[in-house]
């Protein structure tokens, strides 16, 4: 069986609001832009920027699609003299619109401007969200919801989520609003969990040693975004309401290589969760293994003693009872055994 | 030069200099320093003849001179000629500071005492560039934009045609945020900067503190966050984990960020141009010694 | 700037008075009064930074350190500005030591105090007028001498208001420019000609700065709690001690009346003094005029402000933003950087963020707060005395009142801070006493030295030293007992109790497993001290003498980085939440029982621990 992970990649698998959510330490770029790439030639792909400026992200995009860009990275508070917020064709093709980023309100009436002005099949990519996020968490909400509305069947959103970058709510921590990252789980269809492979082949080293390795605090370590892999885990939400789960990874032969899905174990080598440990464990305790003498039975050895008729067989069938009759050799103590106690 | 063992440690492709265009970004934490990284860049960018933009949100321009000296460059001399500017980001930074302008002295500029009593006078550079108290950061934007934009590139043309690099410097970002302005603002900043340097041939390098401490702090959280996310290159400077030493100073690790990573994808940066690693460091009088861990000359 | 020099004889000589030139990158330097304190700063507090003193929660030590600061200033003429809200200013300037020598003024040298003080005191007399005229001598650091003369109690029964414990001058560790002035100017310092200004005198606890000292000394006072003060009259003039936990409610009962924007208001001040007694280099209260300080002959007229600020972000300070005091600590360092002024500043950090016991003592101040403010100082130091650490900690290092923790040390005009080359406490005595331990200020890096220092009160000293384990067999009761089996201190012991086999164990049917109430239960079982009649009484001290070594242990060790606690805790079989503790205790105990001999010192241990 594919991987989910290829199934989804390959468009096989219905996620109308893919999530990537990813860390400091393992980007999830890399396969947003290649999940971007593999959508059908005939969608036209709405690329809003907020933290990547366009011109690095357009190239990785494979395929010849229709480019709508959305600028929010280069006048992110309207410091510079703005552009009207009208779609502009670009020399290369492309469709470009410069928006600040100070309103995300401002943002997603153009946004949803750009969209509803084309007739077409969309795929729509955040490269982040955080940056939204960071700006307000409802009115982020609200943008993906009107543009959700906006979207066709077929039509695609793929958006990246930075779970550790604070958002416009951590700063006032307030119990009653939602958790930005949970929310945004709970609108995906599909969430995937970037994590980077060498930190989990630490964690299942320590889990092997039963020790944990202190780490010093740090906020990336030097094995942070390695380009050749990367460890997946999906949370797929199928529209029948069944919930499939994975874990996978992807392979990269070479920094700009192929991504290549494949199973975790090939990243970073076998898995033992805690719960298989603890099976194993109970499985490899077999007391009668590895003997000098034979405590197993043939077939024809056990039939023969199951057969054999045992005393006490009978007795089993009728309830049994106790008579017991006193001789004189009984030596009776007749002493209260409570007198000591005021009863 | 900078520090000799720290070169090889950089991306190569424009050494000495830095890769114009891309965001230098350096963490430090409170027990190691990362402003001996600043001299480095400084001195190999002005004595390649290139241009330097210093904004001294925390160190005066006194305390650059000095150390200049001891790695052998005159940033004096660098000022007069139009290579070196310093934006002063101290004294008027903030509303406490600014102070009634009746009471600035004209003629003189300023003779911090830190330096040892002045005594005789040369030719002066031109006053350093103060960034005046103003409620927006934009302003301050404008202010280095107007710099870059105007006075920076009058000078953009080497002796022999050739484009000159640029290269500016923030040394502490922490203080922005510690001046009251918020972490979007301050992040902001880094993107407008990054985008104008990179109009103008020009590399930008921050450093901001990333303690753990810190971390619990949201808004200096997302601060050090946002800025490695925002980062090409990130060089991260921190105590050992096994605590102090005589003979090394702390860690000095190369790390890739988000950003790198794209990078590499697209095939800008090749496979092992800059590897992740981390390597330890002693700071001597007059440079750095940055070797790998375990090659302490202490213990060799 | 083009207007720097190497150091030549003509700007030694234009020097302000007090001053002297770092050794290292010729910054000028004026002293906090503390010799020792000097030598971790690299010889002196540079002129134009700020020096945070991070007090403790329940001594005024920090204080202490602040009124040297201004004490010398006043030795030294210099202007003093003095700031504070928790206490009046003047209280604070009133209640400032006096000069060693200029003796009787108040005279009143309590009992108690250790007569060997005295001649110490003689002795430094002698030592002064011998050095009268002559550049200061630099005789190393005498421990030896101060391992005599400590005292063990007197401190404790000062009742932490004045300080009768001995703290006397001890020649500064690298040369000093400047002669000693003569000892016996009885409050008449300014009298001096600036030359004959002691870069750092020699101060009495036990007595009070005579009056016309105060008459003579140029100083500023300003009351940042001013409006409170009016609400609540009077009530505190000489008790300056240990008044910032019990006030702090009034404090904030009142705190809304207090007028808004205070440290702006501060600063504002601060600025202004600076501006009319000429300290700014870049502000002058006339631009139209000559710059004054134009002339190199000027200078040797010249002061230094002093700028000492107490117990800043205490509850008698308000704040109108979260911002307030980043922005007064960036605005004074701006401020002070182009002035010939310095500042100290204390502040009561445990009353931010919770400072966890176990945590505290790996020295990083656990609150972001103030992190930021170390971040926007030049330097940074912490106060930790053992009067309030759990049980009685302080008999396992009677020696010492408290540890001291360097967070940062100025880095100016150089690349590394100038006493990583020059002091002796940071770093060079070090090398005598058993090479690197990781330091007790946590990851210290590269501004970091390698001991772990502590501090003495005497009467005439505050001292801080390289802090090491007393003695064996030297520091009370408890190891009176005469066995040799029972001198392997009672740490080791612990190690047994900790669950390895302890293989002298002749444990004695007298001395059952006990429980003890100081939260270390279960670790604390007492071996056996042989045979001695007295044993009972012995085992006793014993048992509880542990949990507070205990509770100190760590402290002393430094907290061996993480890797390596691993490496100590492998020989003992601990587990648990508190394990951390067991292989401290291990870890000292099985020191000090390898090495017996006087004077072990921790560094010698953490050299062991060092890889």
């Amino acid at each position: 069986m594919a991987p989910l992970l290829e199934k989804i990649l390959s468009a096989k698998e219905v996620s109308p609001f893919v999530l990537i959510k990813d860390t400091l330490e393992q980007s999830g770029q890399l396969l947003g832009l290649e999940l971007l790439s593999a959508s059908s030639p005939d969608h036209t792909i709405v690329l809003i920027c907020a933290e990547s400026a366009p011109s690095r992200i357009l190239p990785l995009i494979k395929g010849k699609h229709r480019h709508v860009v959305v600028d929010c990275y280069s006048n992110p508070l309207g410091w510079l003299e703005a552009d009207t917020p009208e779609l502009k064709k670009g020399q290369d093709g492309n469709e470009l619109v410069t928006v600040p980023l100070r309103s995300v309100r401002k943002a997603t009436k153009t946004i949803s401007h750009a969209i509803s002005s084309q007739n077409s099949h969309f795929t729509i990519y955040f490269d982040s969200l955080s940056p939204f996020l960071a700006v307000s968490v409802p009115d982020t909400f609200n943008l993906i919801r009107s543009i959700t509305g906006l979207l066709t069947e077929t039509s695609r959103i793929i958006a990246l989520h930075h779970e550790d970058v604070p958002d416009a709510a951590s700063f006032q921590p307030d119990g009653s609003n939602p958790l930005a990252t949970n929310s945004l789980a709970h609108v995906a269809t599909t969430l995937i969990t970037l994590k980077n492979s060498e930190a989990i082949r630490q964690d299942q080293e320590d889990l092997r040693k039963g020790v944990v390795a202190a780490r010093e605090f740090s906020y990336l370590t030097v094995h942070g975004n390695a380009w050749d892999s990367a460890v997946c885990e999906i949370e797929h939400k199928r529209k029948s309401g069944k919930v499939a789960r994975e874990t996978n990874a992807y392979h990269l032969g070479a920094p700009t290589g192929d991504l290549v899905v494949v199973n975790v174990w090939d990243v970073v080598g076998d898995m033992p969760d805690i719960d298989k440990l603890d099976l194993e464990e109970s499985q490899t305790a077999d007391p009668a293994a590895n003997l000098s003498f034979n405590l197993n039975l043939t077939e024809e050895q056990r039939r023969a003693k199951n057969d054999t008729v045992l005393p006490y067989l009978k007795t089993q069938e009728t309830s049994g009872a106790i008579y017991y009759e006193p001789d004189a050799a009984d030596d009776f103590d007749d002493d209260d055994p409570d007198d000591d106690l005021t009863i | 030069m900078g520090y000799l063992s720290l070169e090889s440690h950089l991306p190569p492709s424009h050494a000495p200099l830095l890769p114009p265009g891309d965001y230098f970004s350096i963490t430090d934490t409170q027990a190691s320093d990362g402003n001996f990284l600043l001299h480095h860049f400084i001195s190999n960018y002005v004595k390649a003849d290139q241009n330097v933009v210093l904004v001294g949100l925390a160190g005066i321009l006194v305390h650059y001179t000095m150390v200049g000296r001891k790695l052998a460059i005159n940033l004096a001399t660098a000022r007069t000629k139009g290579n070196f500017y310093f934006v002063d980001g101290l004294t008027q930074l903030t509303d406490y500071a600014a102070p009634n302008k009746d009471h600035i002295a004209r003629p003189a500029e300023p003779k911090p005492l830190a330096s040892g009593p002045p005594s005789r006078t040369i030719p002066a550079p031109p006053p350093p560039i103060v960034l005046c108290y103003s409620p927006k950061l934009a302003d301050f934007y404008r202010v280095l934009e107007d710099l870059i934009k105007n006075t920076v590139s009058k000078n953009s043309k080497g002796p022999t045609g050739q484009e000159r690099q640029l290269c500016l410097i923030l040394d502490d970002l922490s203080v922005l945020l510690n001046c009251g302005w918020s972490c979007r603002d301050v992040l902001a900043l880094v993107r407008y900067l990054k985008l104008l340097v990179s109009q103008h041939n020009g590399t930008l390098i921050t450093l901001v503190h990333a303690d753990g401490v810190m971390a619990e702090e949201p808004s200096q959280d997302g601060l050090v966050k946002g800025v490695l996310y925002e980062a090409d290159y990130i060089l991260d400077v921190r105590g050992l984990d096994s605590g102090g030493s005589r003979d090394v100073h702390g860690q000095l690790s190369m790390l890739h960020g988000p950003g790198y990573l794209l990078r590499q994808r697209s095939g800008q940066v090749k496979e092992n141009e800059w590897p992740a690693l981390t390597l330890h460091y002693k700071i001597l009088d007059n440079n750095v010694e940055v070797f790998a861990k375990g090659y302490s000359s202490g213990v060799l | 700037m083009s207007s720097f020099k190497k150091r030549v004889p003509s700007a030694q000589a234009s020097l302000p008075a007090g001053c002297r030139l770092s050794a290292y990158n010729g910054q000028v330097l004026i002293s906090t009064g503390v010799p020792s304190l000097d030598d971790i700063l690299g010889g002196g507090l540079p002129v134009g930074t700020i020096l945070l003193i991070q007090e403790d929660r329940q001594t005024s030590y920090g204080q202490l350190l602040l009124k040297y600061f201004l004490r010398q200033g006043i030795v030294a003429g210099d202007k003093c500005v003095v700031v504070s809200g928790d206490e009046r200013p003047e209280a604070i300037v009133r209640s400032l030591m006096g000069i060693a020598g200029e003796e009787s003024l108040s005279g009143s040298v309590q009992q108690g105090v250790d007569n060997r003080d005295d001649d110490e005191e003689e002795k430094a007399n002698q030592r002064r007028n011998r050095a009268k005229g002559a550049s200061g001598s630099s005789s190393a650091l005498d421990d030896e001498d101060s391992e005599q003369d400590r005292l063990t109690i007197a401190w404790r029964y000062s009742g932490l208001k004045k300080f009768e414990s001995g703290v006397g001058t001890r020649p500064p560790a690298i040369s000093s420019r400047v002669n000693k002035g003569g000892a016996s100017n009885n409050g008449s310092e300014p009298a001096l000609t600036p030359s004959q200004i002691p870069f750092c005198e020699q101060f009495d606890l036990t007595t009070r700065i005579s009056a016309k000292a105060l008459e003579t000394a140029d100083t500023t006072l300003i009351d940042s709690g001013e409006l409170l003060r009016n609400k609540l009259s009077d009530n505190d003039n000489t008790d300056d001690s240990d008044d910032d936990d019990e006030d702090e409610d009034n404090y904030t009962a009142q705190r809304a009346e207090r007028q808004p924007d205070q440290y702006r208001n501060v600063l504002d001040k601060i600025r202004e003094t600076l501006i009319e007694g000429g300290f700014s280099t870049t502000l002058v209260k006339d631009p139209s005029a000559a710059p004054a300080a134009a002339t190199p002959g000027a200078l040797a007229e010249r002061h230094i402000c002093r700028i000492g600020i107490n117990s800043i972000a205490s509850p008698s300070w308000r704040s109108k933003t979260p911002q307030d005091l980043y922005k007064f600590l960036h605005a004074l360092r701006g401020l002070l950087r182009f002035s010939f002024g310095a500042a100290v500043i204390t502040i009561p950090a445990h009353l931010y963020g919770t400072i966890d016991q176990r945590h505290a003592t790996d020295g990083s101040t656990s609150s972001p707060f103030i992190h930021r403010l170390e971040q926007l100082c030049d330097a940074s130091v912490r106060i930790e005395s053992f009067a309030g650490a759990l049980t009685n900690a302080s008999s396992a290092a009677s020696a010492y009142h408290g540890l001291f923790h360097v967070h940062k040390i100025p880095v100016l005009n150089s690349l590394i801070p100038s006493s990583t080359k020059l002091s002796v406490l940071l770093d060079g005595a070090a090398k005598g006493s058993g090479g690197a331990s990781a330091s007790s200020n946590g990851s210290g890096g590269s501004s970091k030295g390698v001991n772990n220092l502590g501090f003495k009160v005497r009467r005439k000293r505050f001292a801080i030293e390289t802090f090491h384990l007393p003695p064996e067999g030297g520091v009370g009761q408890r190891r009176t007992s005469s066995e040799p089996s029972s001198t392997s201190s009672s740490l080791s012991d612990r190690k047994g109790a900790s669950g390895s086999s302890s293989s002298s164990s002749s444990s004695s049917s007298s001395m059952a497993p006990k429980k003890l109430s100081s939260g270390t239960e279960g670790s604390g079982r007492s071996r056996s001290l042989g045979g001695s009649g007295n044993k009972g009484a012995t085992g006793q001290v014993d048992v509880h003498s542990v949990p507070g070594a205990s509770g100190v242990a760590r402290k002393m060790m430094g907290l061996p980085p993480k890797g390596i606690q691993g490496a100590v805790a492998s020989g003992c079989s601990t587990g648990g939440s508190d394990g951390q503790e067991h292989q401290h205790s291990h870890a000292h105990g099985s020191s000090s029982s390898s090495s017996q001999r006087p004077g072990v010192n921790l560094g010698a241990n953490s050299s062991l621990l060092d890889f």
